[in-house]
């Protein structure tokens, strides 16, 4: 509980390509086991396919090429982690799941204290361990991107 | 009136799959072949129990995190990245969205 009263931010923390990331737990939904992604050859690059969560049929952004790191071939050991965004569902998937946290003051600091140049991220958490960066899920897809998702999913 | 406990003891509830999740733990570990699939449903049973049992998503994660220290002897890092997102999947399996519970 941070000093206001108010519950302390809550930070997923995941193993992506071998490094951590942080996610926002408020915009985490759901973690699944990874399954067989249905490519949609209609969709914009970023756009992995789509799986089924629950009836549901959620894009799966790939966002190893959005933060430019090398491609991976889907392995069952991983997970996907679905997120909320301005309205839309997304998944991604990541290697594993590390912790989930939440943040005292003075653990996390948003990115508009650091610089108006990291308008992405969601800030910085401080852990035992190390500093993760914890991205905004709004940063792994632009908006003409998430629009083109949207009608590539219509579509399917 | 009396006040609810803040933090309710779920070690009696959880005991049952606590018990079998610490076996195959400990096979896993003594058979060093990484994280078996079949621990799987294992962990998302206890991830399930402690949230039954009344415990928070963030003192379930430390509770499985706990047992891997134990159990594993200091293989954890093989271990972790599996069993805390197989207890968080387990934990919320069939329940609200975690975006609602997890800052409650």
């Amino acid at each position: 509980m941070s000093a206001d009263g108010k519950p302390a931010p809550a930070m997923l923390s995941v193993r992506l390509g071998g490094i951590d990331v942080g996610l926002p737990a408020s915009a985490v939904r759901e973690i699944v086991r990874a399954v067989a992604i249905t490519p949609l050859p209609a969709g914009p690059a970023i756009l992995e396919g789509v799986v089924n969560v629950r009836g549901t049929l959620v894009p799966v952004v790939d966002v190893r090429r959005r933060l430019g790191m090398a491609p991976r071939t889907l392995d069952a050991d991983e997970f996907l982690v679905v997120l909320e965004s301005g309205g839309r569902m997304l998944a991604i998937r990541v290697d594993d799941v590390d912790d989930l946290v939440a943040l005292e003051p003075g653990q996390a600091r948003s990115a508009d204290e650091l610089s108006p140049a990291l308008r992405h991220l969601a800030g910085l958490g401080a852990l035992p361990d190390g500093t993760v960066v914890i991205y905004d899920p709004a940063a792994f897809v632009t908006q003409a991107e998430a629009e083109a998702i949207d009608a590539a999913v219509a579509a399917a | 009136m009396s006040q609810p406990d803040p933090q309710p003891d779920v070690s009696h509830h959880a005991e049952p799959s606590r018990d079998a999740l610490v076996a195959a733990l400990g096979s896993a570990f003594r058979a060093r072949l990484g994280v078996p699939p079949d621990i799987e449903p294992l962990v998302r049973q206890y991830g399930r129990t402690l949230r039954e049992g009344g415990m928070p998503i963030e003192k379930a994660v430390v509770s499985v995190k706990a047992l891997v220290r134990s159990e594993t002897h200091g293989d954890e890092a093989v271990f972790i990245g599996k069993l805390v997102g197989w207890t968080i999947a387990g934990y919320f399996d069939g329940t609200e969205p975690l975006s609602t519970r997890a800052t409650e």
